[in-house]
């Protein structure tokens, strides 16, 4: 068994320069984000944060949906397509293709063959070890 | 270390080139061959010139559905699956790629039951082995242990699962948010039933808000050094270069995951029965990160002994939630450890 590689063999393994003292400003934004981050982290852990951007979120979607239905109606008074003719549209592409892939797969699993399997390279690493098994 | 003057000087000129977007770094360059495809999931074996195979049975890694695949091999000099390559190991990773709303309908099921089964196929009969080491990251380990655990038959020689959680009430709020009932997979379900890249992105987010201004002012600190710019701006575009989820794998998610909590329950609802990570018998190794704000290490620990492998074993890093496969930690402890793991169950050619 070959030894595991030096760490220093990785050239991201370099040793790091001697440690240098940060800027003075570096320093100061340290001394306030890090309360401020900790504090932050500890916020979106807490129930009301939690509900409030949960609400928000629900809110986004309806407040979206309700947009789009209103724009919709102007829309259809011009016969201009609207946003969810083309959802439904993309949809129905989305679902036709899923029908094209499971027909595929059930005529390879049929036929045996390998009509949408792709083999598009030859590789040029090929191992040797057809029969290497077991430890 | 250059004086102050120069640090300036290079500090402007690297932040021109910042703003005007001109210095952005060459990410995935690690050369590769697509050797499987179906649908959006893609096969890629990777090559690396002037080295050979030297451990049998290939390494096969399972991404996860949530982010790009492209964080395994971020740039050259910072890559898990170059120093894989490096190691002698034949290396295989299955990209799921971008869902879209051809893959709303996508459930756990077809993953683990039809996708990856036939990648690992593929993987046996590219590399010419009859069996894979499997490595799965994040929620790609999710997927590999109900694979393990479903699919006994499957030639698996090993499996590795990195920053994986199994304890989802130990997760990050928002999957608490779920959990509490707070929020239905629904309310973040788009019209094409899809979970948006943008959602996603703002969910991860919010576990650390002042992470973005914390970074910027790194960011700022460092913009004279070109290699901690570079560094930056890889990481950066892959923390915020997420893919949406889809829906109906959300809504098994959010119920059996994250509020039964199956997995840490150690018997999953899966297709039309269920599926027991005792029954994974295969060698195990648990790696997890102790500073993992999204997956934190109390959600992953508990997977060494929820398998049924009598070798099971874990790993602990000092580091956050990409220290495994990218950054100083990755390369200094995580690879090394991992692949001497896997080294160690494997064939020497």
């Amino acid at each position: 068994m070959t030894p595991p590689k030096s760490p220093d063999a990785e050239p991201a393994a370099k040793p790091p320069p001697a440690r240098r003292t940060p800027p003075l400003w570096r320093l100061a934004f340290d001394l306030v984000e890090r309360p401020v981050g900790a504090a932050s982290e500890a916020l979106v852990q807490t129930d009301v944060f939690m509900d409030a951007l949960a609400a928000s979120w629900k809110v986004q979607k309806r407040v979206t949906r309700e947009m789009q239905r209103g724009l919709g109606l102007w829309l259809d008074l011009f016969a201009v397509p609207r946003r969810s003719d083309l959802t439904t549209l993309v949809n129905q592409v989305a679902s036709l293709e899923r029908q094209v892939r499971q027909v595929t797969r059930e005529l390879e699993r049929r036929n045996g063959s390998e009509v949408a399997e792709q083999r598009p390279v030859a590789t040029t690493r090929r191992a040797t070890a057809t029969n290497a098994k077991g430890r | 270390m250059p004086s102050l003057i120069e640090r300036q000087v290079l500090r402007a000129r690297n932040g021109l080139a910042y703003l005007a977007g001109t210095n952005r770094p060459a990410i995935a360059q690690t050369p590769k061959d697509t050797v499987w495809r179906r649908d959006k999931a893609q096969l890629w074996r990777y090559r690396a010139e002037g080295e050979t195979v030297r451990y049998a049975p290939p390494i096969l890694i399972v991404h996860s559905l949530v982010s790009k695949s492209y964080v395994l091999d971020l740039m050259p000099n910072n890559s898990m699956i170059r120093y894989l390559l490096g190691e002698g190991f034949d290396v295989f990773l299955l990209d799921w790629g971008v869902a879209d709303p051809a893959e709303a309908q996508n459930t756990l099921e077809d993953y683990v039951d039809d996708y990856i089964p036939e990648a690992i196929e593929a993987t046996l009969r590219e590399a010419g082995t009859d069996e894979v080491n499997l490595i799965g990251y994040c929620f790609g380990g999710v997927l590999t242990l109900l694979l393990a655990a479903g699919h006994p038959e499957l030639p698996i020689r090993s499996l590795v699962t990195l920053a994986t959680p199994a304890d989802y009430s130990k997760m990050g709020f928002m999957s608490q948010m779920f959990a509490s009932g707070r929020l239905d997979p629904d309310d973040v379900i788009d019209e094409t039933g899809l979970v948006s890249s943008s959602r996603m992105d703002e969910g991860f987010q919010s576990l650390k808000p002042t992470d973005q201004i914390v970074q910027q002012v790194n960011l700022f600190q460092n913009l004279w050094n070109e290699e901690f710019v570079e560094g930056f701006l890889s990481m950066n575009q892959w923390a915020r270069d997420q893919v949406p989820f889809p829906g109906a794998a959300f809504r098994q998610t959010v119920q059996t995951l994250i509020r039964d909590n199956a997995l840490m329950r150690g018997v999953v609802p899966f297709g039309r029965g269920e599926v027991r990570l005792n029954d994974i018998t295969v060698p195990y190794l648990n790696a997890f990160a102790e500073q993992d704000g999204i997956v934190p290490a109390a959600a992953s620990e508990p997977l060494t002994s929820l398998v049924g492998s009598k070798d099971a074993s874990e790993l602990r890093l000092q580091s956050g939630h990409v220290g495994f496969v990218a950054g100083r930690q990755a390369a200094k402890v995580a690879r090394p450890q991992i692949a001497d793991w896997i080294r160690r169950r494997s064939n020497e050619i």
